[in-house]
């Protein structure tokens, strides 16, 4: 290693490769969206700035659409949606966010006092249990528990219909969930709110009693399902889609059944979107939100996540059974709220 | 002259290093004002959770097994090396540092990848092991390398066996540089998420991580993430304890000592060099080609070469400013440390390590806050993300660097003051370019670190700037597995540039090893 | 002109001094060796005169200008003071030119002053060599060529021949005092070693527990040591119990014999008198006051162990070849004058 000479030479190259290097990474950088940050806050500006719990693999395409039908430049930011959340209450009414589209309602609700009431014109395009009760936020596409099983071992007849059953011996160490993820944490929560708490406890105590398997992640519990490590898993409905799609259907192992209607196990979640309180005027925020519910966007998510659309007049996609005959327990999203109530539980038996 | 200018620091030193020692501890600046937040009776509720403990005991179970088992591979790994004539041992020097160029997380998703069934504890100890283990051998290295083999022949001669006079002086006299790697191993097995969640290990980071995803009240988790800074200045402690409080010291005068390898026999030989591929094979080869079986199993969305190649660069250059940052901002520490035993020096250096044990999360919102409210117009700029790996990494540099002034005694400083340079100068071109090579293996490592680190840069990055992490993790959130193994293979390929000059280093470094003392 | 004046300075590291009440001169291109045991201030005192530590009181002058005192203190790289630490530390990333001309850089004349001291310290071939490629004694030549480079009023050697063998020690020591000499440059050099301070040193020092307890020309010193302490600093002495018998001897065990009293001692009083070993000697004799109790051989002479009668011991120095028997009795006798002090 041949090194250069000390002295000041060294302390002025350091300096100006230093000072050089952020230019140059700006333009390098991607050149969909080459701004570094803090937008403004004007009404009209032909830019917008979303936090997006989704994925850039899933939703990047979407927002590009957006663009080239709308003129407006979307300035995404991905991430974790709980960990944008935590972000964006970190950030308080300096944040840069003007649109958080999130995986899951917990995160929505979680960070509801930032949220601006969403006007008529959007709210009117989804039913009421899909939103928020002071409308702040709105769901935008909808997404099913389900149980993934290996057919190897369970015949599709032997399918539990109810989460209830898992409790059973006869599946001891053969179930897996992710007390971890959002989903599974909504769906504990709709149980303590239709079932209530006793039975809920009961019911998670009797799982960890089971020798339940945990698992960080849905796509990790079908991989574990579909490789023939557990025999049942408690996931949400695309997963499976999104990997048949991604390895071809031929190949999957695992397969998915979804539970009896009312069951808490067949909860349908929803994925949302809502305007923070600086862009509440903002034209181009609600065009975008209004976007996200149209026709042509809602049959998007259909064909390319699988996801129920929310929306009236937009057919489900094939295969799903129906969002009506879903229902899912007797609850609004809206009533989800008490998430921290949920982890003490969890923690309580030692799941968490 | 003796070994220490003046028993006091000179002022300018002490507050340059207090200074930036109170940068590197930004983020515990937030964690108190977050706990702070935090009433007395959900602190007392979240100290008296049994679980809590649990989780904690696991986490530190994990972290000592794995201490354990990077010494016990370093020390022959590294006598092998130093001492013998090792079969291609070129070979073996330059690859020494590479599983530093694996992040815990991929290697984790390699394996279960390639074996469905791996998870626990074990699994866990296993893999961080075989990806940590270089803080443990490459100080190793220069230890026994620079060792005074004068002392062990002295030890013989008093009638020890070989083996004995070994353990009673260049064993103990290596003991300062195992410790700082076992810290280092220590605190980054404390802080690892990725790897643990993976494996489905219940370690405390996860219940940290918990806190912070899923409760959004971020004082109990400034309370959890307390906890774990407590751990890691339990360790600092023990770390000084092991360094002790003696300075550097040689006592052969003259050309640096030869040292004649030993040979082996044949059966040796092949033992050892058996003993290299197992650890190449399961720390680098093993991940590799199971992500290159991932990506041969292909995707549905072809690879966007622009898109791999800009989050290449991305990586390159904000993790070299990172490191640039992080290196400058130890040196004053470094400098004070390495001259001068003072409390307030060692105050100062402890400072800066606690930040190691948190989880990128914490110094993410740390920096968020903190940034959103003083200087708003640098937040999720590019310059402030490698502010935060700086910030993140400082540890690495100081280690390296204040190992490296240790060992160029303060005579010649004063030497060039009497030939006419002022301090700073003096120091410049003395100890300052003595010490270049060690100093620049920190930076190395730092941008080694940075390169891979994923939830702060998450948070911090100006929005649409990806780094391979944050491409590789945006893909395997959905179960894109196959999609993520080009970002992951990338993020290896770039990072074994740094480690493969790290080895390098070690490699041409012995010619400006101190003459005498 | 006094090249460098010390005037009662107390020097240390912050809290008490370690070094006290320190006062001498030092008249240009002269080399004064300080001399000491460890722990007696020697370094401390290098330290304070080339400007790493302060004076606590007192004064420092070099060329009449004051540079360190209470209230000020002249940082070491404005004093041109050259410097030659123990160990020679040269700059190990840097060649033998590079070294020499480190403090010289800027000086247009650099590469011919360089070449000069190389020719001077008799190194020509090794200009561009490496420090670990060379000897310890070469790389002292170097750092001491480093230190001259510049030209410095003043040069300080700190044990400069500490790390060598013996028998490069002496062919060192002539080399160096000949290298200050043809320089003509005034030196202070700090040493525990007594032979080295006599040989080379045209002015001593001798330094205890942090004060100077004697100054002048080793001759000076050696012949008429103010004390007990400052004689065995210097060698060998033996100090016998006498009385003061006239104005130019004494009497002892061993006899009445020349002394030369210092101080105003008066008749008949008490003290001791220093008798160097090589100012003794041994005869056999009927009426013996000593018996022989051990013998050490040094090559060019030996010295032998007596014990008196009163159970003193004093050591004799043998230039010729004896076979001394332990045990032999025999008379011990005074040749020279010996020094009375009270």
């Amino acid at each position: 290693m041949s090194l250069p000479r000390p002295g000041s030479t060294i302390l002025t190259a350091v300096a100006s490769i230093a000072l050089l290097l952020p230019v140059l990474a700006a333009c390098s950088s991607d050149t969909s969206s080459s701004d570094t940050g803090s937008s403004t806050e004007s009404a009209e500006s032909a830019e917008l700035v979303v936090y997006s719990g989704r994925s850039e693999e899933l939703v990047g395409p979407l927002f590009e659409e957006f663009t080239a039908a709308t003129g407006v430049t979307v300035n995404a930011r991905f991430g974790d949606s709980a960990e944008l959340a935590a972000q964006m209450l970190e950030e308080g009414d300096r944040s840069p966010a003007q649109i958080y589209f999130s995986q899951d309602a917990g995160a929505l609700g979680a960070v509801e006092e930032l949220l601006a009431t969403l006007p008529e014109s959007v709210t009117s395009l989804v039913p009421e249990q899909y939103r928020a009760t002071n409308d702040t936020w709105t769901g935008v596409t909808g997404r099913a528990r389900v149980i993934a099983y290996d057919p190897q071992s369970v015949l599709a007849d032997q399918v539990p219909q109810s989460v209830f059953e898992l409790t059973d011996e006869k599946w001891r160490g053969q179930v897996a969930i992710a007390p971890t993820n959002a989903s599974f944490q909504a769906f504990v929560t709709a149980m303590r709110v239709t079932q209530g708490d006793d039975v809920t406890q009961e019911w998670l105590t009797g799982l960890v009693n089971n020798d339940v398997q945990t698992y960080e992640k849905n796509g990790l519990i079908l991989d574990a399902v579909d490789s023939g490590q557990v025999q049942l898993g408690l996931i949400n409905h695309y997963y499976w889609y999104e990997k048949a799609a991604e390895v071809g259907e031929d190949n999957m192992r695992a397969q998915v059944a979804f539970m009896a209607p009312k069951d808490p196990g067949s909860l349908v979640n929803v994925a949302g979107v809502g305007i923070l309180k600086g862009a509440a005027e903002n034209s181009a925020a609600i065009e975008f939100v209004q976007w996200l519910l149209s026709p042509g966007t809602q049959e998007w998510f259909v064909n390319n996540t699988y996801e129920y659309p929310l929306v009236e007049g937009v057919a489900s996609a094939e295969g799903l059974p129906k969002l009506g005959s879903l229902a899912g327990p007797d609850i609004a999203l809206a009533q989800l709220a008490d998430l921290p109530g949920t982890l003490n539980m969890l923690q309580d038996v030692g799941l968490l | 002259m003796i070994k220490r200018t003046s028993h006091r620091a000179p002022p300018l030193l002490l507050w340059g290093a207090a200074l930036c020692a109170a940068i590197a501890a930004i983020p515990l600046v937030y964690l108190v004002i977050r706990i702070g937040g935090a009433g007395a009776a959900d602190i007392w509720a979240i100290l008296t959770r049994l679980r809590t403990w649990e989780t904690v005991a696991t986490s530190v179970g994990l972290a000592t097994v794995v201490v354990i088992a990077c010494l016990l591979i370093s020390y022959p790994t590294a006598l092998l090396l130093t001492r013998t004539k090792l079969p291609l041992r070129r070979l073996w020097f330059t690859t020494v540092a590479l599983p530093l160029a694996v992040p815990s997380y991929v290697a984790a998703y390699a394996w279960v990848a390639l074996i469905p069934g791996m998870n626990g504890f074990w699994a866990a100890a296993l893999i961080l092991t075989m990806v940590s283990f270089p803080y443990v051998l490459l100080p190793l290295l220069i230890s026994l390398r620079s060792a005074d083999i004068g002392l062990e022949q002295v030890a013989r001669s008093l009638g020890n066996k070989p083996v004995a006079a070994f353990f009673a002086t260049t064993f103990r006299q290596s003991v300062p540089a195992a410790a700082a790697g076992s810290l280092l191993v220590a605190l980054y097995v404390l802080s690892d998420f990725g790897a643990v969640a993976l494996l489905r290990v219940d370690a405390f980071t996860r219940v940290i991580y918990t806190s912070y995803r899923a409760s959004f009240d971020r004082t109990n988790a400034a309370v959890l993430a307390g906890m774990l800074v407590l751990l890691a200045v339990i360790l600092i402690s023990l770390e000084r304890k092991a360094r002790g409080r003696s300075l550097r010291f040689r006592a052969d005068k003259g050309v640096a000592s030869s040292r004649l390898p030993k040979a082996l026999t044949p059966v040796l030989s092949a033992l050892s060099s058996l003993w290299f591929v197992a650890i190449a094979t399961i720390s680098l080869a093993i991940p590799v080609i199971s992500l290159l079986i991932r990506l041969g199993e292909g995707t549905r969305r072809p690879l966007d070469w622009a898109e791999l190649l800009g989050a290449v660069a991305n990586t390159a250059w904000v993790s070299a400013l990172g490191a640039v940052i992080a290196v400058l901002l130890a040196l004053p520490i470094a400098a004070l440390a390495s001259r001068f035993r003072s409390r307030s020096a060692s105050t100062i250096e402890s400072v800066s390590y606690s930040g190691l044990a948190l989880p990128g999360v914490v110094i993410g919102l740390s920096l968020v806050f903190l940034s959103i409210n003083t200087v708003p117009f640098l937040y999720q700029s590019f310059v402030l993300l490698a502010f935060a790996y700086a910030v993140l990494f400082l540890p690495k540099s100081l280690g390296a660097s204040r190992t490296a002034l240790e060992n160029v005694p303060p005579a010649l400083g004063q030497v060039a003051q009497t030939l006419g340079y002022k301090p700073l100068r003096a120091w410049l071109y003395t100890s300052g370019r003595i010490s270049w090579p060690g100093i620049a293996a920190g930076g190395l490592l730092v941008m080694l670190t940075a390169m891979k680190e994923l939830p702060a840069t998450l948070m911090l990055r100006p929005t649409g700037f990806d780094t391979l992490a944050t491409e590789l993790w945006s893909r395997t959130e959905l179960a894109a597995f196959g999609a993520a193994a080009p970002y992951a293979l990338a993020l290896i390929v770039l990072a074994a540039i740094p480690s493969f000059a790290l080895s390098r280093g070690f490699l041409t470094n012995s010619k400006e090893t101190m003459v005498n003392a | 002109m006094k090249a460098i004046s010390i005037q009662d300075l107390s020097s240390g590291y912050g809290g008490d001094p370690v070094i006290r009440d320190i006062s001498f001169d030092l008249e240009e291109k002269e080399l004064l060796a300080i001399l000491g045991p460890s722990g007696s201030g020697k370094t401390t005192l290098l330290k304070t005169i080339a400007g790493f530590l302060p004076a606590q009181s007192g004064l420092i002058k070099l060329d009449s200008q004051v540079v360190s005192s209470p209230q000020k203190i002249v940082p070491p790289e404005k004093r041109n003071i050259g410097l030659v630490p123990q160990e020679g530390s040269l700059f190990p990333h840097l060649d033998v030119s590079a070294n020499i001309s480190f403090g010289i850089r800027r000086n247009p004349k650099k590469t011919q002053r360089v070449a000069e001291l190389l020719e001077i310290i008799d190194m020509k071939e090794y200009a561009h060599a490496r420090p670990q490629e060379l000897s310890g004694g070469q790389q002292q030549r170097v750092a001491l060529a480093r230190a001259l480079a510049p030209t410095p009023k003043l040069i300080l050697l700190d044990e400069p021949f500490t790390a060598m063998d013996t028998s490069l020690r002496a062919q060192m020591r002539r080399d160096i005092r000949n290298i200050l000499t043809l320089t003509a440059t005034t030196a202070i050099m700090v040493t525990h070693d007594q032979e080295e301070a006599l040989a080379t040193a045209d002015q001593l020092a001798i330094m205890q527990d942090g004060r100077l307890i004697a100054f002048g020309t080793p001759h000076e010193l050696y012949e008429k040591p103010a004390s007990k302490d400052v004689a065995s600093s210097l060698g060998e002495v033996n100090a016998i119990p006498a009385t003061v018998e006239s104005e130019h001897s004494v009497n002892t065990e061993l006899g009445t014999f020349v002394a030369r009293i210092m101080g105003d001692a008066v008749l008949g009083q008490h003290g001791i008198v220093l008798v160097r070993p090589e100012a003794l000697t041994i005869e056999e004799t009927d009426s013996p006051n000593a018996k022989i109790t051990g013998s050490v051989f040094h090559g060019h002479d030996s010295t032998v162990t007596v014990s008196t009668n009163s159970g003193m011991v004093l050591k004799v120095r043998e230039s010729q070849q004896h076979d001394r028997v332990l045990g032999t009795l025999c008379a011990v006798k005074v040749l020279r004058e010996g020094i009375f002090l009270k």
